[in-house]
């Protein structure tokens, strides 16, 4: 204790407090208080070193003063005074936290001084105390919150912890069931190339169960895979540490292609493999269908071309590049663009881009430049490829050299001319052929006619000839008579007349029909037989017409008449030359519906199968050169169904053959 | 000569001919010139051989082109029946050379007149018959 000891002493008797101040050391300074109001003001006011405190005051009594004065002066030591042989008292006020008690009229100097000196000490190794254990209680609190803290944290931990496990073990099921029932095969190897997992898509690919290969060796398996493209890379992905990825075509047994990637882990080598061979067998078809389009490209003069979808070109054929003088790289793009004249790029290029927009067919006509220095004219025509959703994805096109196409027109024109020049030739030829067919066709009906006319005439010339030599021989033997010479004369006279009507009727035979006019059928036979009758009598031959109907047509009888003369004449010859016996030709007149059907048969054994198919073609005889001019049939025919629009036909029948004339 | 042509059978002449004018002519002109002979006449070759079988006359004058049966026919039919007949064939030039051309198998004819017939040379023809019958 050191410098002034300032005391507080509360005591309402000023006896008792003057003999307390007398007691106190010199080196005191005291401050009295007689009530417990006075008190607290000080306590509060001032500081002190020491409280004595007089337990019974006028407003205060008892340990009710010792806890009021606790209050104000918490930090002060506290010495209470008691009446006389009131220990209890005292005890009870340092149960309650006073320093020590003095009891009244018992107090001495030295046992004052040593009172207060423990007291003050007593006090200070209390609030020492009191001060440690806040201090204590302090760092208790903050460890139980840092604790606390730390508590908390593990639990998230925990917590993280366990759902990672969870996590890690559901993932670890999933990509076991996702191995298990994937399309790809995946395999995985320990280090000495041992199977450690085989998923049944892969022991299904190479043709086996999982069972037989776990545990053993993939080299032990299947010894051909070492020296195949999959061993060195296995191998190598193992030694290496790096990921390979490969497809690789296995022969028979498996004839399939695999894609494999294998991944090297701590444990050993992983590795899935997909089946590509759909894949590669579409990427084959692929690639041939692209080289046909490109072979076909290549065999156009400047080929095909294919653009992406803003219209950059990717490809052309070689014989275009060869043109432009570019490699495929230089034509990329817009590249080709350089060799089109300089006026016709910006129109062009604003042509193309207006398709490539719409999507409309591009089809345009332009000039390149080529290696000969010549701007050559091509054509291009365009479509756009689309995908399935009918986005446009590129546009695939042909060039076309139309120079080449230009020069061939050129041949093709004078060619054309050519041929037409030829054409007309041969048709002028023909023509020829035609005219000196008619002209045979008529010569050789006018000798027909002529040897008619000749047998029609020999009989009454014959007679005529008998009447004129009868008169004078009838003179000479003096019977020349009146009446003799008229009945000669008219002989003679009815000779004439009917010579006469045979010219006019040839005359009218060939005298041609100048338009169609409608006739009897009948008539037009009977007028035909009238001229050739004599010529068949001659030859005995007998004719014979039946009429079931008399049809009429329109059309030209002397046409008509023509084409049955031929038939006729045709029919007796056939008859002369075989020498039949009792030679005939039946004509049968009849009408089929409005048509009129005249059929020709004869009796001299028909004509040959072999020859059947050529009698009306121009020139075709079997008579020689001499009596057979090959028009005749062609005639008729020409006159039945060009002129007329009938029909003329030939058959075979019983023992001969029929000619069936239908208009 | 008269006396001998007296005791002989006078001769006979078929004439076969099927134009009626003609025949008509013929046998006015024929029975004029040879008044000793005795004429049939047939209108067709049927006829004329009936005519023959009935008469088997000397010598046949026959148009060739006849309807029924002409007188190639005949004459063969009257060869065979008459062979010393003397057969004159009256024909047209075609006619003639199919007589020609059918003659191969045997039959013979005596003599032809082509047509237009003049009357001189049928008459030389018949008298050249009557002689070679008168020498007979």
């Amino acid at each position: 204790m050191t410098g002034i000891l300032r005391v507080l002493l509360v005591e309402d008797n000023p006896g008792d407090a003057d003999l307390i101040v007398e007691l106190l050391p010199d080196k005191c300074e005291v401050v009295v208080a007689a009530r417990i109001s006075e008190a607290r003001e000080h306590a509060g006011a001032e500081r002190f070193d020491i409280l004595l405190l007089d337990l019974g005051l006028p407003d205060s009594n008892g340990l009710d003063t010792l806890r009021t004065m606790r209050l104000y002066a918490v930090e002060l030591p506290i010495i209470v005074m008691t009446g006389n042989n009131d220990e209890q008292m005292g005890l009870a006020a340092i149960r309650e936290g006073a320093q020590d008690y003095l009891i009244k009229g018992q107090i001495a100097q030295n046992l004052l001084v040593r009172s207060i000196k423990y007291a003050v000490e007593r006090k200070q190794t209390e609030n020492a105390l009191k001060e440690l254990n806040a201090t204590l209680e302090e760092r208790i609190v903050e460890r139980t919150a840092q604790l606390t803290s730390a508590n908390e944290t593990l639990q998230f931990e925990i917590a993280v912890r366990r759902r990672t496990e969870d996590a890690l073990r559901i993932s670890h099921d999933r990509i076991n069931a996702i191995l298990e029932q994937m399309s790809d095969g995946f395999a995985a190897f320990d280090h000495d190339w041992r199977y450690t997992f085989i998923n049944p898509a892969a022991a299904k690919a190479f043709q086996t169960t999982p069972e037989q290969l776990l545990g053993k060796s993939i080299w032990e398996m299947w010894p051909p895979a070492y020296d195949l493209p999959l061993g060195a890379n296995f191998r190598r992905s193992l030694q290496e540490n790096i990921p390979i990825q490969f497809e690789e075509f296995y022969p028979a047994p498996l004839n399939r292609w695999f894609e494999c990637r294998c991944h090297p882990t701590s444990e050993g080598l992983v590795t899935f493999f997909s089946d590509i061979t759909e894949r590669k067998q579409s990427e084959e078809e692929l690639r041939q269908s692209e080289e046909r389009f490109r072979i076909m490209g290549e065999i156009l003069p400047y080929g095909v071309w294919w653009c992406n979808a803003h219209g950059g070109a990717e490809y052309c054929s070689q014989s275009f590049l060869d043109l432009i003088e570019m490699s495929m790289d230089e034509m990329r793009e817009f590249g080709w663009s350089n060799r089109l004249p300089l006026d016709e790029i910006e129109p062009m290029m604003k042509r193309w881009m207006h398709c490539v927009q719409t999507g409309e067919d591009w089809d345009d006509e332009h000039h390149v430049l080529g290696p000969d220095g010549k701007y050559h004219t091509i054509l291009t025509r365009g479509r756009p490829v689309r995908d399935n959703t009918g986005s446009i994805v590129g546009w695939a096109g042909i060039n076309l050299d139309i120079d080449e196409r230009k020069r061939l027109e050129e041949v093709l024109k004078k060619l054309n001319e050519e041929l037409d020049s030829r054409v007309a030739e041969r048709t002028a030829e023909l023509r020829d052929k035609d005219q000196l067919l008619l002209i045979q066709s008529r010569q050789a009906a006018m000798g027909e006619m002529i040897g008619n006319i000749a047998h029609q005439w020999r009989q009454p010339l014959n007679t005529l000839g008998l009447i004129v030599q009868q008169l004078p021989f009838l003179y000479d033997i003096g019977e020349l008579s009146k009446e003799s010479l008229d009945k000669s004369t008219q002989q003679s006279m009815n000779l004439i007349l009917h010579m006469s009507k045979t010219i006019d009727d040839f005359r009218n035979f060939f005298r041609p029909d100048k338009e169609m006019v409608e006739f009897k059928v009948s008539e037009a036979i009977i007028t035909t037989l009238s001229l050739i009758e004599d010529s068949f009598k001659s030859h005995r031959i007998r004719i014979e017409v039946n009429t079931k109907h008399d049809p009429a047509i329109n059309g030209y009888p002397n046409e008509y008449s023509q084409a049955l003369l031929n038939i006729l004449n045709n029919a007796r010859d056939a008859l002369i030359e075989r020498e039949v016996d009792d030679p005939r030709v039946t004509i049968n007149i009849s009408a089929d519906g409005d048509r009129a059907v005249v059929t020709i048969s004869d009796n001299a054994g028909g004509i040959p199968e072999e020859i059947m198919r050529k009698i009306f073609d121009p020139y075709f005889t079997t008579k020689g050169p001499q009596s057979g001019t090959g028009v005749g049939l062609f005639m008729s025919k020409t006159i039945i169904e060009k002129n007329m629009g009938g029909m003329l036909a030939a058959c075979n029948i019983a023992n001969g053959a029929e000619f069936r004339i239908e208009v | 000569m008269e006396a001998i042509s007296d005791l002989l059978p006078p001769i006979s002449i078929l004439l076969i001919e099927d134009e009626e004018v003609t025949l008509e002519l013929l046998s006015i002109i024929l029975s004029k010139k040879f008044p000793d002979i005795i004429l049939h006449t047939a209108i067709n070759g049927r006829t004329g051989l009936e005519l023959f079988k009935t008469y088997t006359p000397d010598i046949v004058i026959t148009d060739i082109n006849m309807p029924q049966m002409d007188g190639v026919q005949a004459a063969k039919n009257i060869r065979l029946l008459k062979p010393a007949a003397k057969i004159i064939i009256i024909t047209g030039k075609n006619e003639k050379s199919i007589l020609q051309d059918s003659d191969g198998n045997g039959f013979e004819f005596d003599h032809f007149i082509m047509k237009p017939v003049v009357y001189q040379d049928l008459f030389d023809v018949i008298e050249q018959c009557l002689n070679d019958i008168n020498h007979q």
